[in-house]
């Protein structure tokens, strides 16, 4: 069984900083997340950009390993988004999408 | 310039870019402009600055004059490049921040997050249309912080055919170095300006040589802009791209250092942008 850390994303996002400063709590201490399931909430999320949700799914499932990463009532184009770069980094199947 | 010449998403190429004498910023006789033509402006202002010019004659067409000032040109042009208007005629008192969204001078996104906020608060979109005027915003400002080298350019207006804000035109420019410079970091048998747009619209190709997965930014854009029924124009270098929901197109352009960016898009889905 693992663990699961919470995140919940604000009404508009975008950028690759913008990615990296939501983390920072998560990744304190560039700590490895193998272990851990990351749940991000999407309830109020109402637009983001491709490279904020690129660099989540990199930052996440790529560089800090986590066993899954679970995208809650994600917006279409945001769940778009996520399968498309998940697919593209080849980690397509720790990811799900619960679209809204 | 052209005698009655509009500088729009349209006929920037004819009537500011390939026009006789390129060297000299001239507005005298331009009679209409939108946001694509402002950002266009301000990046030729890099230009002839750099080649001396420092001031240009305001429009003749008194509501173009004001348009310009209202959209904060002359302020822009003065602060970033110390060209002055020849004169101002001063706005009038009411004022259209309803619906105009002013040059803005940013150097990333987190500089140019506030004036997104303040185009999508303006625009009566549906959430559908929202996200992706947001997308395209975000994506389009974000390149510049992170490829162009230089500074950017934003405006954007919403305008109306029978419904208040039920489209919005913006533009998002710069005069760094080029969608083909920037990709050639990683790809360096690019060697045409049309090239690197079709590869860029395409997606999956980025110059960040240490992040090859990136490069979807300017696809997501256009995906957007197509799936609202949009039209878009890119241009970069010596090459424009112009997309609609029928196809994409690269006619032939005149020679601007940086790229531009400029979008038409429906606030309802499916409303066609003309």
């Amino acid at each position: 069984m693992t663990d699961t850390l919470q995140a919940t994303l604000p009404e508009r996002v975008g950028g690759r900083d913008e990615a990296r400063q939501f983390l920072v709590e998560l990744l304190t201490g560039n700590r490895s997340l193998a272990g851990f399931t990351v749940s991000i909430h999407g309830d109020a999320l109402r637009a983001s950009g491709s490279s904020f949700i690129d660099e989540l799914i990199k930052k996440l499932l790529v560089e800090s390993n986590a066993d899954k990463v679970i995208f809650e009532e994600a917006p279409p184009q945001a769940a778009n988004d996520a399968e498309m770069s998940a697919k593209r980094r080849g980690v397509v199947d720790r990811l799900i999408v619960h679209r809204r | 310039m052209h005698p009655t010449s509009q500088l729009t998403m349209e006929t920037v190429e004819r009537n500011l870019i390939d026009q006789d004498g390129a060297d000299d910023l001239d507005l005298t006789r331009c009679q209409f402009v939108d946001p694509f033509g402002l950002v266009a402006i301000a990046c030729k202002a890099q230009f002839v600055a750099n080649r001396g010019q420092t001031s240009y004659a305001v429009p003749v067409d008194r509501s173009f004059a004001i348009y310009q000032e209202r959209m904060r040109l002359p302020q822009v042009l003065d602060a970033q490049f110390g060209i002055r208007a020849s004169h101002i005629h001063g706005v009038r008192e009411h004022d259209r921040r309803d619906v105009l969204s002013e040059l803005t001078v940013f150097s990333n996104w987190s500089d140019a997050k506030p004036m997104a906020e303040m185009v999508l608060n303006k625009v009566n979109a549906d959430d559908e249309s929202a996200e992706a005027i947001w997308l395209c915003l975000c994506e389009a400002c974000e390149n510049v912080g992170e490829h162009s080298g230089a500074r950017g350019f934003i405006a954007a207006q919403t305008y109306q055919l029978d419904q208040p804000g039920e489209y919005v035109t913006l533009a998002v420019g710069d005069t760094g170095l080029g969608i083909r410079a920037t990709l050639q970091r990683a790809f360096p048998r690019i060697l045409s300006d049309q090239d690197a747009l079709s590869l860029v619209i395409k997606g999956g190709y980025t110059g960040v040589i240490s992040d090859p997965e990136r490069g979807t930014g300017i696809h997501a854009m256009m995906t957007a802009v197509q799936r609202l029924n949009g039209d878009a124009v890119l241009r970069t270098g010596s090459q424009s791209a112009k997309i609609t929901s029928s196809g994409t197109i690269f006619p032939s352009s005149g020679r601007l250092r940086g790229t531009i960016i400029g979008l038409r898009l429906p606030c309802i889905r499916g409303r066609k942008s003309r």
